[in-house]
């Protein structure tokens, strides 16, 4: 047993062996959900429940490790870090690289609700793919992200972590493109897989930085780093540069600006992908990561355009989701402005309370899309919300479930949502780091315009959900479907994971925050009594229900009670209205100053580098064989008379020279 | 008195060889093929008989040994050849050209 110093508190790492056994169920789930299906038709009907199969197992898996180390927590009064190398990867000189394992407060946090929330979408998707011809395919993806997802959550050093990083882009590919014989949803795949690869680049060189500057990848030989930077510049700027690459790669995968483009359209992918991977666990690696490394990014720079960067998400995307007419859009950009919400937090230094956020995000945001998913079923495929309505009559379950979530989402009080959206907005606006306040912008400093961007953004928040729920629920259905109420397999998930959403907050928030505090320097993690003595921390939380219930208010008004409003509106502010539907026009900016320069490129080298020079090259050798061939060739006359001639002249020569030289 | 032998010798020699090349006839290509050997033959003679020593006597035995079992051969390969090619003309002997 070593001490560590991680955060505040030390830390006891303790060997442990069979943390792998969670990483078993999924991978073997995977393969063997995959040669089964491939094997017999018959099998199609079980994938889906030996898939669930797997990952409820590795859910009790990690419930039995947690609750050990919980006990052995309590039995010695420490904090206890379970670490396990499984064996040595690679050694180059100095540096080595072992493929090992660790199960901490924080990898703990993540695992549990990845395997959680991950064995209920397994079991929603029974349901929602239930007449797809491809189950076992799906089923074996499904466990196949799982897998990559928890060896990136307990992984034990960044190359490990990597690994997840990229087993999860993959996956994402492959279930975004699942149905990949339509031209659009492969594209789609292609793009997120493009797109992530951009930032893994960022993820790759920063790893290289941090060799360099700390001859491992460990976490802790990593983090240690930051205890050498005073008055260190030259360590300092490379550790800015190093944390600015690996936030790169968070941008990548968490979607925010400038990689976000991804995630939008990965809705093209069934939406029990849409729930697990774009809304609980895949999005969230950007943000675990940075928590991991948390001591390096405290000491640099790079978290102010951490912070600034995640309010500007937050805001961009919730505009982006009002108008938005098809409802997992709406979801996808809530997903970008709520992941928006999260690197504020860890942006200002609360960790905790960013994955607390990513928590309850889970819950509410995965609860969302499978309600989405129940109503879209329910409705034979129809995204359209403009196609719904009147839904609460017959989809009475999921529009409950529906309903709890929105609240959670939009901040209601009481609902968990509400406590960790509170939290960030606390974090944000009472930041004491110097350079939010001497950084102003029209007098005011940063860090309060961030909140008040968070707090607009939170009341669109509220908005645009409610709009959903009500366009999608109340009034009268819109639709030429008969809508109908999704079977058990899909309710009761849904009921689940509402449950939490509403409950979570309330009941476990204040010990997650404790649980996880101290596992990062300067975290703040106060306890909601000592808070209620800091200054302006009430009025911050009224103006936060405020900006929720006016959200909803008016979500109401437009959509529920007079209906014609919203289309005056538009109809007003028609250019507006435009821009926020195309999505502010980005993609197609991106297609202007990235993608048509590079395939002007791609072009040119093909033609010329390609085609003419280095085909040239290697065709022009054929040639020069063949033509040096043909003129020796010409040698063979078949006239002995010329033969015999050459023969005596050869001869006269060497006799010649034979008596001369 | 030899050298009139060896340059008697060397003319043969000489207009033996020319006809290998020039001659279009494989026959007459063999003739003058032993005119060569026989001028080799004469001037091993008169060597021989300069030095006064056997050798050169011996050495002329060999080679007309040879030389009639080479024509032999030769006339037969001649024989397979005209039965394939019905010509006797090395000109026309020419497939094996590239």
């Amino acid at each position: 047993m070593q001490t560590i110093v991680a955060g505040s508190e030390a830390v006891i790492a303790h060997q442990v062996f069979g943390l792998w056994q969670i990483l078993l169920f999924p991978l073997a789930g995977a393969l063997i959900t995959y040669c089964l299906g491939a094997s017999s038709k018959s099998a199609h009907r079980y994938a889906g429940w030996m898939a669930s199969f797997s990952a409820a197992m590795s859910f009790a898996w990690v419930v039995r490790w947690f609750v050990s180390l919980r006990d052995l927590e309590a039995l010695h009064s420490l904090n206890i870090s379970y670490q396990e190398t499984l064996w040595n990867w690679f050694t180059v000189g100095k540096f080595a690289v072992d493929f090992s394992l660790r199960f901490d407060h924080l990898s703990a946090v993540m695992c549990l609700f990845i395997t959680g929330v991950g064995s209920l979408i397994h079991v929603y998707a029974i349901g929602y793919m239930e007449h797809d011809e491809h189950r076992p395919r799906f089923f074996s993806y499904l466990n196949l992200f799982l897998f990559s997802m928890l060896i990136l959550a307990l992984g034990g050093n960044l190359l490990v972590l990597f690994v997840g990083w990229e087993g999860v882009g993959l996956c994402s590919y492959l279930l975004i493109g699942f149905w990949f014989k339509e031209m659009d949803n492969a594209k789609a795949g292609q793009k997120a897989f493009v797109v992530n690869r951009i930032g893994d680049a960022g993820f790759v060189l920063g790893m290289f930085i941090l060799i360099t500057l700390a001859g491992s990848l460990e976490f802790d030989s990593v983090n240690a780093l930051a205890e050498q930077v005073h008055g260190n510049y030259t360590l300092g700027m490379m550790i800015f540069a190093a944390t600015l690459l690996l936030f790169v790669g968070a941008t990548g995968k968490s979607a925010q600006i400038p990689l976000y483009v991804w995630l939008p359209d990965a809705m093209a992918g069934p939406t029990p992908v849409s729930a697990l991977i774009h809304a609980a666990t895949m999005v969230t690696s950007g943000i675990y990561l940075i928590s991991r490394l948390s001591p390096l990014f405290v000491v640099s720079p790079v978290l102010l355009i951490i912070a600034v960067i995640g309010a500007l998400t937050a805001f961009f995307a919730a505009t982006i989701a009002l108008v938005q007419n098809d409802i997992k859009k709406v979801l996808a950009y809530s997903t970008v402005s709520q992941l928006g919400y999260m690197f504020m937090a860890l942006g200002v230094g609360a960790f905790s309370t960013a994955m607390f956020h990513v928590v309850t995000h889970a819950f509410f945001k995965a609860c969302l899309f499978m309600g989405a998913g129940s109503v879209i079923i329910g409705c034979h495929h129809e995204q359209d919300m403009r196609a719904f309505g009147g839904l609460r009559k017959t989809m009475p379950l999921t529009f409950v479930t529906y309903l709890v979530s929105t609240l959670a989402i939009a901040g209601f009080p009481f609902l968990s949502g509400f406590y960790s959206k509170d939290m960030i907005l606390w974090s944000v606006f009472s930041d004491s780091h110097p350079a939010m306040a001497a950084i102003t912008i029209g007098g005011v400093a940063l860090n309060k315009v961030l909140w008040g961007l968070g707090v607009v953004t939170a009341l669109m928040t509220a908005f645009y959900m409610t709009r959903s729920l009500v366009m999608t629920f109340f009034g009268e259905y819109r639709g030429h479907h008969h809508p109908h109420e999704s079977p058990l397999v899909v309710t009761i998930p849904l009921i689940v994971l509402a449950t939490l959403s509403a409950v979570f907050g309330a009941l476990f928030g204040e010990d997650l925050l404790q649980f996880l505090s101290g596992w990062t320097r300067s975290d703040l993690a106060m306890g909601h009594e000592h808070l209620a003595h800091q200054p302006y921390y009430h009025l911050l939380e009224y103006i936060s229900i405020g900006a929720a219930v006016s959200g909803i208010a008016i979500a109401t008004l437009f959509y529920g009670i007079a209906p014609t409003i919203p289309g005056k509106i538009a109809q007003a502010f028609r250019g507006l209205h435009q821009l926020l539907l195309d999505k502010w026009y980005i993609d197609e900016l991106y297609q202007a100053v990235f993608l048509r320069p590079l395939r002007l490129l791609s072009e040119i080298s093909f033609r010329l580098v390609d085609r003419l020079a280095i085909d040239g090259l290697v065709n022009g050798a054929g040639v020069l064989a063949d033509s040096s061939g043909d003129l020796v060739s010409r040698l063979h006359v078949g006239r002995i008379g010329t033969y015999i001639l050459a023969m005596l002249v050869s001869m006269l020569g060497m006799l010649v020279f034979w008596f001369v030289g | 008195m030899t050298e009139y032998y060896l340059g008697f010798s060397a003319v043969l020699f000489a207009l033996g060889t020319l006809g290998v090349i020039v001659r279009r006839n494989t026959l007459i290509v063999l003739m003058c093929i032993e005119l060569m050997l026989n001028a080799v033959n004469i001037s091993l003679v008169a060597l021989a008989r300069e030095f006064q020593q056997v050798d050169g006597h011996i050495y002329v035995f060999f080679v007309m040994t040879v030389a009639a079992a080479e024509a032999a051969v030769g006339l037969g390969i001649v024989i397979g050849v005209f039965r394939n090619f019905v010509s006797t003309e090395k000109e026309s002997i020419a497939s094996l050209h590239g």
